[in-house]
């Protein structure tokens, strides 16, 4: 046990600076990826409760798609299968798509807006019809009311799921480690590849716990900004 | 009450005896590492170590069971005692023995860098500088680069073999550096129809390269290293080791320890 406590500390004080550098990309693809997906949720829910076909069909599929399939799967194939294709490869994406950074991106974005997309969803679904009816009653026109009625309500019921898909996203980040990327994990793992030992996963673990603290801390906070009225 | 405890206990003791005499010897390897350790179509693990590794546990009478996971967690798992051996190509470096004890050689492995023709690249680091180098996790090839080519080249660094050359051949890393033998089986499936080939001689450093690869054993199982030992004269001298070899490598990488004591 002591012999662990040394070896956690010589990893933590001697590896500081590599382990802030996976933070750094840690948190980069927590945020944005999140962000992203926040943005693009948004109309994945509203297609998806849209009673026209053509709008909820495709984003049903686009769901089930992202669901339906491993992340760790998505983020290979968009890593080392799109450049497969030497249209890929020849287009004017591949400064991009190159680096694994928007790889990355592209894949934790997309899955974090089926994911998400589907706790709006319910949000929508849970918005009392009273308070719908009650708009059209006073002649609110669709948008209007969607704008001011329906997605404020329907974003402070999802908060708390939210958070969840979050820390969950959180987690996923872990993968970018298997496209070359030295994030929290990669550290990890670089470290404990090169000492034969864990004690670099286990820093890697403790940091992992404060992010999903702050993390939590942070919607518990909006939930009594925005949500106090659902409180019993 | 007291048959039953007394009963329980026998029964206890006699699965204790049953299990110290049939121990399953869990061997450890990577099996994204072909010809040496690789899945088939079926998922069944395939290869030259895998053949090899057989024909050592029927010679020291093992019973032995296949654990097939990532390189740079072997030798945890080994400490942890997930695994009781590794067979995966591993060099034996000084390193490495710091950790763990290893049986004689069992294979040569000299390293060599893989490139696109004519990309000017070779074993030379002025012809290095400024590129990218796709190397395997906690292997000696990524810590030659890390080390030796600081500040002269980057590495990028892979779980698996596999994937540094899926991104060599996708054009992310300038070149790989790996050993010599799975490169050639690379080359002859893939890398030479799509341009590439070895770039410059094999790389000579002792220091970072070892001396060749051995079967990694826990410090002190010296037990099982001797029988490991022993299988390995065994199966080099009745031709069992060449003809393995053979069939999947055009050259000889049998290693010193399967040669007969003098």
């Amino acid at each position: 046990m002591t012999d662990l406590l040394a070896g956690l500390q010589e990893a933590w004080v001697r590896q500081a600076p590599l382990f802030l550098s996976g933070l750094w990309i840690t948190l980069q693809l927590l945020v944005v990826s999140t962000a992203i997906g926040l943005v693009l949720a948004v109309p994945v829910a509203l297609a998806r409760v849209s009673p026209r076909r053509v709008l909820s069909v495709p984003a049903t599929a686009y769901a089930y798609l992202f669901r339906g399939t491993p992340l760790l799967v998505q983020i290979f194939i968009i890593y080392y299968g799109l450049p497969q294709f030497d249209a890929v490869r020849g287009s004017v994406l591949w400064p991009l798509l190159r680096d694994p950074m928007p790889c990355a991106l592209l894949a934790f974005s997309l899955n974090m807006s089926a994911y998400t997309g589907e706790v709006i969803r319910g949000g929508i679904l849970a918005v009392p019809a009273g308070e719908r009816e009650a708009a059209m009653a006073v002649g609110m026109p669709r948008g209007l009311m969607l704008r001011r009625i329906i997605l404020p309500r329907a974003l402070r019921i999802a908060l708390p799921a939210l958070s969840n898909e979050v820390v969950l996203q959180l987690k996923a980040t872990s993968l970018a480690s298997t496209v070359t990327l030295i994030d929290l994990t990669g550290v990890g793992r670089r470290l404990a590849a090169k000492t034969y030992t864990t004690e670099g996963l286990f820093v890697a673990g403790a940091i992992y716990i404060a992010l999903t603290f702050l993390v939590a801390r942070g919607f518990r906070l909006l939930e009594s900004r925005f949500a106090a009225f659902q409180r019993p | 009450m007291k048959t039953l405890a007394l009963g329980l206990m026998a029964v206890i003791a006699l699965t204790g005896v049953a299990r110290a005499q049939d121990k399953v010897v869990r061997i450890g390897t990577e099996a994204a590492y072909a010809p040496f350790e690789f899945k088939d179509d079926k998922g069944e693990l395939k290869g030259y170590e895998i053949q090899l590794g057989n024909a050592l546990c029927a010679a020291a009478k093992l019973k032995c069971e296949w654990v097939n996971q990532d390189f740079d967690s072997l030798i945890p798992a080994l400490n942890a005692h997930k695994i009781d051996a590794i067979l995966s190509q591993m060099s034996i470096t000084d390193d490495r023995k710091k950790a763990v004890d290893f049986t004689n050689q069992v294979t040569v492995a000299p390293a060599r860098f893989v490139a696109k023709q004519g990309s000017g690249i070779t074993d030379d680091p002025g012809s290095l500088k400024g590129k990218t180098i796709a190397v395997q996790s906690g292997t000696t090839h990524e810590k030659y680069v890390t080390e030796k080519l600081a500040g002269i080249a980057t590495a990028k660094v892979y779980q698996t073999q596999d994937e540094a050359f899926l991104d060599v051949e996708n054009g992310r890393a300038d070149a790989t550096l790996a050993d010599a033998t799975i490169e050639y089986d690379w080359l002859e499936k893939t890398g030479k129809a799509k341009g590439f080939d070895y770039a410059g001689k094999p790389l000579l450093d002792p220091a970072i390269f070892g001396d060749g690869t051995g079967i990694a054993v826990r410090k002190g199982d010296a037990a099982l290293a001797e029988a490991f030992n022993k299988a390995l004269v065994t199966v080099g001298t009745d031709g069992t080791f060449k003809k393995i070899n053979d069939a999947y490598f055009p050259f000889n990488i049998v290693g010193s320890g399967a040669h007969a004591a003098k």
